[in-house]
C-alpha cells in the first residue's frame, strides 16, 4: 500500500489539513459569504421581471431562488480559488510565479497522472479546493487552506530550479 | 463512432448553432452599435457611389471613425445590402455565416490534430465551442471581428494540413492574407504566428519537396498584399501601433494584460472588460464549470509538449493573445478573440482526459452540463443582455431618427458629449443619402485620405448638427435639442425656457434620450444677448 509507505508523512499532512480547516472554520463568517446586499436583492427582483410572463417561473428560479444564487456564489468562489491572480501578488511576489508553475506541474505529474502514486496529497489538495470554495477567499485569513500548497509548490519549484542549475554547472565542469 | 453518424452529428451541431445565432438577430443585441453603424453606412456608400462616406473611391483602409479599418468586411457588407437590403440583419448575417464556418472548421481541425483519444471528444468539444458565450456573442455582431477570426482559423487549419500535404500552403496563405484585410488584430497576429511557425517547424517545412508550393504561396501572398503595400508608407497603415506605448509603461502593460487575459475569473466567471458593449451580464466568455477541464487541459498541454500536434496547438495558444496584450492599458475581449480557438481545444483536452478516466460519469456529466450551459446562455444573452446592455448598444437611435423624419422641417442639435460617435447612428437610421453626406463632410478629411487626422467632434448634415450643446446661443435658435438625461438639467431647461417635447426610453423604461424644443422668441425677450436673437 502506498499510503502505508508514507504513513507518517501522510498523517502529518492530514493533521495539518485538519488544523488549517479548524482555523478556517473558526475565522469564517459564512453568513456574510452567502448573504446578499440590498442592491443585489434589488437586482435579483428586477431581473426576475425581465422574463416573459410564460417564463416567470424560470425567471424566479434563475434569478431569485436561494439555492441557485448560492450555487452561483460557489462557482464564483471556485473560479477565484483556482485563479493565480488570487495568490499573486497578494500573497507572493510575481517573480516567484514561474517557480510556482513548475512546482504545481511537478506535483500533478507525480500525483495525478501516475495511477500508482500515493493519492493522499492529491486528495488533501482536492478537498482544500472544495472547502476553500465553500468559504471563499475574501475572509479574514484569505485562502488559508490553500496557501500551504501554494507556498510548498513554489518552494519545490525553486529547489528543482536550483538543482537543475547545479546539475548543469557540474556537467560543464 | 461510425462515419455517417459523426457527419450527422456535425450537421446537427451546425443546425442547432445556426438556430441560436439567428434567433431574434435583429433585436438582440438590442440597438445598433456605432461600429456596426459605421460599417453599414460606409458599405451603403460604397454600393451607391463607389466611394466611402468621406468620398474616397474604393479605399484600401477605411477611415471610418479614425481607425483605418481593413476593408474586406465592408465590401462584403455592400454585397449583403444588395442581396438582403439595408437592414441590421444583413450585416449581422455575415458574422452568423462566419461563425458557422468556424464551427465546421473547428471540428475538422480537432479531427486533423488527432489530439483527443475519441471521436466523442471531437464532437463534444465542437458542440461546446458552438454554444460557447464567446462565439455566440461574436456570431451576432455586425462588424468585422468574426469574419477575420474565421479566416485566420481557416489559415491555421490549412497550415497544419500543409505539414502533411504541402499544397495546402497555398490555401493557408490565401486565408491568412484575407484575414489581414479583415481586422487589425489579424494584421498583427498573422505575421507573428507565421514567423514562429516557420521557426518551430523549419525542419518539416523547408524540405526540397515543399519548395514548389512555398514558392507559389509566396508569389500568391505577395500578389494579394500589393494593396497593403500601396498604403504601407501612410500613417493610416500604422494607426493602431501607437497603442503599444500608450502611457509609456510598455512592460507593465504587457504584464498586466497577460495576467488579466489568463485569469480564470475573467475567462470563466466575470469579464473585466470596461467596455459594456463587449460583455454579457451574468456570464463570461466561457461557462464557469469549464474551468476544471481547462486547467487539466493546460496541464496536459505542457505534459505532451513534445508531440507535433501539441506543439502546433501550443504555438496558437501562445501567439493568439499577443495582439490583444500589446494593444493598450485595458483589456478588450474583442481583440483577444483568436484565443477562443486554442482555449476551447485546451478545454477539450481536459474533457477528453476526464471522459477517458470515467467514461460513464463523464457522459452523464455532459448530458447534464449541456442543457445547463444552454440555459445559462439563454438567461444571460437572450434575457439579461438585451435589457441591461441596451444603453451600451445605443438603443433608441432608430426612434430618434423616426422622430427626425416626422419633423423634417425642424432643425436638430444632438448632444454628443458622452457618445462622441453617435452621428453615424443617425446617418444609418435616417438612411441619409451618402452622396449628399460626401458633399457636406469637412473638406480637410477629403484631401490626403490616409493621413491619420484626429476624429471630428462636430458634424453637420441636412437639418442636423451633432456636437456638444452650446448654451451661449443654442437656446436662441428655433430648434430641437436632443441629449441624454445628463445633457440638460432641470434648472438649465428652466433657465433656457426649453419645453420637453419627447422622451425615448430604454427597455426598463428609463429615459435615454430627451428632446427639448427651444423658445427663441421668449428667450430673446428676457435676455440681453441680442446678437444671437438677430440670427
Amino acid at each position: 500500500m502506498k499510503f502505508a509507505k508514507h504513513r507518517k508523512i501522510n498523517l502529518v499532512i492530514i493533521a495539518l489539513f485538519i488544523i488549517f480547516f479548524v482555523i478556517q472554520l473558526m475565522s469564517a463568517n459564512i453568513k456574510n459569504e452567502y448573504s446578499f446586499t440590498p442592491a443585489q436583492l434589488d437586482q435579483q427582483i428586477q431581473r426576475m421581471n425581465y422574463y416573459q410572463p410564460g417564463l416567470a417561473r424560470l425567471g424566479y428560479i434563475l434569478e431569485r431562488k436561494k439555492e441557485v444564487r448560492i450555487l452561483d456564489k460557489l462557482s464564483e468562489n471556485l473560479v477565484e480559488v483556482l485563479d493565480f491572480n488570487t495568490y499573486f501578488p497578494a500573497y507572493m511576489p510575481f517573480v516567484l510565479f514561474p517557480f510556482f508553475l513548475s512546482g504545481v506541474y511537478k506535483f500533478f505529474e507525480k500525483n495525478f497522472i501516475n495511477d500508482d502514486s500515493d493519492r493522499t496529497l492529491l486528495i488533501v489538495v482536492f478537498f482544500s479546493i472544495l472547502i476553500q470554495s465553500f468559504f471563499g477567499v475574501k475572509g479574514k485569513l484569505g485562502p488559508i487552506l490553500l496557501l500551504p500548497f501554494i507556498y510548498l509548490s513554489t518552494g519545490d519549484g525553486f529547489v528543482n530550479f536550483v538543482l537543475y542549475i547545479k546539475n548543469k554547472y557540474e556537467k560543464k565542469n | 463512432m461510425k462515419r455517417k453518424i459523426e457527419v450527422l452529428m456535425v450537421f446537427a451541431i451546425l443546425f442547432f448553432a445556426g438556430v441560436i445565432y439567428l434567433f431574434k438577430l435583429d433585436k438582440v443585441p438590442s440597438g445598433f452599435y456605432v461600429d456596426e453603424a459605421v460599417v453599414s453606412y460606409n458599405a451603403l456608400s460604397i454600393l451607391q457611389t463607389g466611394k466611402d462616406a468621406f468620398g474616397q473611391p474604393f479605399p484600401v483602409l477605411f477611415r471610418l471613425l479614425g481607425s483605418y479599418t481593413p476593408p474586406l468586411f465592408i465590401y462584403v457588407s455592400s454585397l449583403a445590402i444588395k442581396f438582403f437590403g439595408y437592414q441590421i440583419i444583413s450585416f449581422r448575417l455575415i458574422s452568423v455565416v462566419s461563425a458557422l464556418v468556424s464551427v465546421l472548421f473547428f471540428y475538422l481541425f480537432v479531427r486533423k490534430l488527432k489530439i483527443f483519444s475519441s471521436s466523442h471528444a471531437n464532437l463534444i468539444t465542437t458542440g461546446l465551442y458552438a454554444i460557447s458565450p464567446w462565439l455566440v456573442f461574436n456570431a451576432r455582431l455586425g462588424y468585422e471581428v468574426t469574419l477575420a477570426y474565421t479566416l485566420f482559423n481557416l489559415g491555421v487549419y490549412f497550415l497544419y494540413a500543409a505539414l502533411g500535404k504541402p499544397k495546402n500552403y497555398i490555401f493557408s496563405f490565401l486565408f491568412f492574407s484575407l484575414a489581414t484585410y479583415s481586422a487589425h488584430t489579424q494584421r498583427f497576429l498573422v505575421p507573428i504566428f507565421c514567423i514562429l511557425f516557420f521557426l518551430i517547424f523549419r525542419n518539416t517545412v523547408f524540405k526540397k519537396s515543399n519548395y514548389k508550393y512555398l514558392f507559389w504561396s509566396a508569389i500568391f501572398t505577395f500578389f494579394i498584399h500589393t494593396l497593403h503595400l500601396s498604403v504601407i508608407s501612410t500613417p493610416a497603415f500604422w494607426v493602431k501601433n501607437q497603442r503599444l506605448i500608450e502611457g509609456g509603461r510598455v512592460l507593465h502593460n504587457i504584464f498586466n494584460q497577460t495576467t488579466s487575459y489568463l485569469s480564470t475569473k475573467n475567462l470563466f466567471y466575470e469579464l473585466t472588460d470596461i467596455d459594456l458593449q463587449h460583455t454579457i451580464p451574468g456570464i463570461s466568455v466561457m461557462y464557469n464549470w469549464m474551468v476544471i477541464p481547462f486547467l487539466i487541459g493546460l496541464f496536459l498541454l505542457v505534459k505532451r509538449r513534445r508531440e507535433k500536434n501539441i506543439k502546433f496547438l501550443g504555438l496558437i495558444t501562445a501567439t493568439s493573445l499577443i495582439p490583444a496584450v500589446l494593444s493598450g492599458e485595458f483589456i478588450s475581449i474583442q481583440r483577444a478573440l483568436p484565443f477562443l480557438l486554442p482555449l476551447m481545444i485546451v478545454i477539450g483536452l481536459g474533457l477528453d482526459f476526464m471522459l477517458k478516466k470515467a467514461r460513464f460519469w463523464g457522459i452523464v456529466a455532459m448530458l447534464v452540463l449541456f442543457p445547463i450551459s444552454f440555459l445559462l446562455l439563454y438567461r444571460s444573452y437572450f434575457v439579461l443582455f438585451p435589457v441591461e446592455r441596451a444603453d451600451g448598444w445605443n438603443y433608441g437611435y432608430d426612434k430618434l431618427a423616426e422622430y427626425i423624419i416626422n419633423n423634417a422641417n425642424k432643425n436638430f442639435v444632438i448632444d454628443n458629449s458622452r457618445n462622441p460617435r453617435n452621428y453615424i447612428l443617425l446617418l444609418h437610421f435616417l438612411n441619409y443619402p451618402p452622396q449628399r453626406y460626401q458633399s457636406e463632410v469637412d473638406s480637410k478629411y477629403k484631401n490626403d485620405y490616409y493621413r491619420s487626422l484626429p476624429p471630428e467632434n462636430s458634424y453637420k448634415f441636412g437639418n442636423i448638427e451633432v456636437r456638444e450643446i452650446n448654451w451661449k446661443y443654442d437656446s436662441y435658435k428655433d430648434q430641437i435639442i436632443v441629449g441624454d438625461p445628463l445633457s440638460v438639467s432641470d434648472s438649465q431647461a428652466k433657465e433656457h425656457l426649453l419645453e420637453k417635447v419627447g422622451e425615448i426610453k430604454n427597455p426598463v423604461n428609463n429615459p435615454i434620450l430627451i428632446l427639448y424644443k427651444t423658445n427663441p422668441v421668449e428667450k430673446c425677450k428676457q435676455n440681453t444677448n441680442k446678437e444671437f436673437c438677430l440670427q
